[in-house]
């Protein structure tokens, strides 16, 4: 590592630690005003990924006017903001016995019953939405959660987030760190949950779906674990409803039947919860992320 | 089917994983599976495939109890023999 190049991630973990320990002192309503504060300051700095936000809000059809995408995209910015403040903040207060208090279930009958069947492996698909933190802390009080997420390029920040993240029963694995192949399916075979995003940009290990009228590479992960693994598949959101107040809504148990065509089954059971994830982000588009660039296509590829 | 056969099929379907670049020839009986060169996602593109080829479902457990490609070799032959 390039000597500049550490100086500069380590003072990026030091800025990163001390907004940790800020967040563990003050009371939940300053630190709400701070995130929204800073929210507004970061909308105002990061011109890029407001710009990103707002084109992707007019392009995805939630609004035609520029002003609202403006408004909508802060809206956004914010989300995150409070996001970050209030997972630290559950991290600290959420117990077995008062994480019902902040996160009600709001989900069928069928995927709470394997939600709490011990054992059972479930999986998780969800999306930038809501607080998918507070979601994972809240659920991992009933069933272990194994998380996928995708580390920071800084060794240090990922260090210090991946500690904060992680809980007694809530583990993080690593998308790009090699391990056995198949963890993520011991994961389900030890009667984990087993949460993956599947809403950003897929590099690889992909497949082209229609989100929000454009095509869009997407993770396949999801669907071969739920098609290999036969384990009940959810798609599900934490959505904020107030101070450290969330709904867990979710979509599923998703049943879908092999036809021995892998493309074609990945392609149907993609497409299928990433219209689902359209649907939500439509409805409440203020709490969805939208400041990443999900659609890089080629336009060959682009026609939907 | 016999238990060469079995292997033969699996190499066949070896062969065809696109994402993998690895001398199929080379793989015996005592070759550990997570030493194929699968990653979390090929490994389950394979294990379709080996569903669909041999018409015979896995539990996710038999998925991670498999050690040695002789192991799925075993698990096939067995429920095959059915």
């Amino acid at each position: 590592m390039k000597p500049l190049v550490r100086l500069y991630y380590l003072v990026e973990y030091a800025a990163a630690h001390t907004l940790l320990q800020a967040i563990a002192v003050l009371p939940l309503r300053p630190m709400l005003g701070l995130a929204h504060a800073a929210a507004r300051v970061s909308f105002l700095l990061m011109r890029r990924r407001r710009r990103i936000a707002i084109d992707n809000i007019l392009g995805a059809g939630i609004c035609t006017d520029e002003r609202q995408a403006r408004r909508i995209a802060l809206a956004a910015f914010q989300t995150f903001s409070v996001m970050l403040v209030e997972a630290n903040i559950a991290r600290r207060r959420f117990t077995a016995a008062n994480w019902a208090d902040h996160v009600a279930l709001r989900i069928s009958a069928e995927a709470e019953a394997a939600l709490r069947t011990p054992g059972q492996g479930l999986l998780v698909a969800t999306a930038h939405f809501g607080n998918w933190e507070v979601m994972a802390r809240a659920v991992s009080m009933i069933k272990p959660v194994c998380a996928v997420y995708r580390p920071f390029k800084n060794p240090y920040l990922d260090e210090l987030v991946s500690a904060n993240r992680s809980g007694a029963n809530l583990r993080l694995v690593s998308r790009k760190r090699a391990e056995s192949p198949t963890r993520l399916v011991r994961a389900l075979a030890d009667g984990e949950i087993l949460a993956i995003m599947m809403d950003q940009h897929a590099a690889n290990g992909r497949v082209l779906v229609d989100f929000f009228g454009r095509k869009a590479w997407t993770t396949k992960s999801v669907a071969m674990l739920h098609l290999t693994a036969r384990c009940p598949l959810l798609l599900a959101f934490a959505l904020r409803t107030g101070p450290l107040r969330y709904e867990v809504h979710a979509i599923g148990p998703v049943a879908y039947e092999r036809t021995g065509d892998r493309e074609r089954d990945v392609l149907a059971i993609t497409q299928r919860l990433t219209r689902a994830i359209e649907a939500f982000a439509r409805e409440h588009p203020e709490q969805y992320m939208w400041g990443h660039r999900r659609w890089k296509v080629r336009p060959e590829h682009a026609a939907v | 089917m016999k238990r060469d056969e079995i292997a033969e099929q699996l190499r066949d379907l070896l062969r065809r994983q696109d994402e993998l670049d690895i001398d199929v020839d080379a793989i015996t009986e005592d070759t550990r599976i997570d030493g194929i060169g699968f990653n979390s996602l090929s490994i389950l593109d394979f294990m379709y495939e080996v569903e669909s080829r041999f018409g015979v479902p896995m539990e996710v457990g038999d998925l991670v109890e498999m050690e040695f490609v002789r192991d799925l070799i075993d698990h096939l032959e067995e429920k095959l023999a059915r």
